[in-house]
């Protein structure tokens, strides 16, 4: 009895080392890899088309780019210039600023500008603190503003576009 | 426990999740590929900001620019692909591949921009800048 249990036990011992020895992958491993390397697969080759797609042609339809506009250093530019010349012998900086009023051919500065801006463009003095005409009456406000200090508590108001 | 019904379950998981990532994939690709950003516009503006400063000293129009000097002076490089077309009329400037100044005229997504401003000057004076933008080739 004693000799057959230890040959039943040295099988055993036997089985176990060879079966180690001669690994073979469980059915649930591989079914996971091909499962993964098909995914692989699909993967690439959709990745492959959709570039392939997206680039046959550059430009087909190309978004456009519109910064949201604070500041237009050509218009202030401008306005600057226009305060600083002078208007029948007088510097218009200080012509406005002792309460003289803007005259037509501010609008030449508006007209330059308000082709590049959505809704109308204005010019305007006004005393320093107070709000802006457009914001009294309603919530419009100014695509940019643009303005000069002239003293006095007055200031030039350029209003470019409307938002 | 019912051991073919929990394998059916998770295979249909799997393909959920390989369809979930390849739209992913698909999204990210056309997002990235697509449509790309028009920036000409945005471009000819920051390129007439640079020429109205380098064209004008002390607010009035800088006679030593001319046609001759006038990229070594505002420092700009219009680069090998003449995709600009740079004109100051006032000073005689028209730098960069002409041919594209005929599209002017002419609206569509394809054909170059075409950006043209005015500039007050001290004294009345009113210099026109124009700036056309082509396509990346």
């Amino acid at each position: 009895m004693r000799n057959q249990r230890g040959q039943i036990g040295e099988a055993k011992n036997q089985r176990f080392f060879l079966a180690l020895l001669n690994q073979k992958p469980k059915k649930g491993q591989v079914g996971d890899t091909i499962t993964w390397v098909v995914a692989t697969i699909v993967i690439v080759v959709i990745l492959g088309l959709s570039v392939f797609a997206a680039t046959l042609s550059p430009i087909k339809s190309s978004k456009e780019f519109r910064s949201e506009r604070k500041a237009d250093l050509l218009a202030t530019k401008s306005l600057i210039n226009y305060l600083s010349s002078k208007e029948s012998r007088e510097v218009l900086y200080i012509k406005l600023r002792e309460g003289g009023k803007i005259g037509e051919s501010s609008k030449k500065i508006v007209e330059y500008y308000e082709r590049d801006y959505t809704g109308s463009s204005e010019i305007y003095i006004k005393d320093k603190f107070e709000p802006p005409i457009q914001e009294v009456g309603g919530d419009v406000k100014c695509g940019v503003e643009i303005k000069v200090d002239l003293g006095n508590e007055k200031e030039v108001l350029l209003c470019l576009g409307s938002q | 426990m019912n051991r073919r019904g929990t394998d059916k379950i998770i295979s249909v998981y799997w393909f959920a999740i390989l369809f979930i990532v390849a739209a992913a994939v698909v999204y990210m690709v056309v997002v990235f590929y697509g449509t790309p950003y028009d920036v000409r516009e945005a471009e000819a503006s920051a390129m007439i900001n640079q020429i109205a400063d380098c064209i004008t000293e002390n607010n009035v129009l800088n006679a030593n620019v001319n046609n001759d000097n006038f990229l070594e002076e505002c420092h700009i490089n219009l680069g090998k692909e003449e995709r600009y077309y740079v004109e100051v009329r006032d000073l005689g400037v028209a730098k960069g591949n002409v041919n594209l100044n005929d599209f002017c005229d002419k609206e569509g997504n394809k054909l170059p921009k075409c950006v043209e401003r005015k500039l007050y000057l001290l004294g009345g004076d009113i210099v026109e800048i124009k700036v056309v933008v082509n396509n990346v080739k």
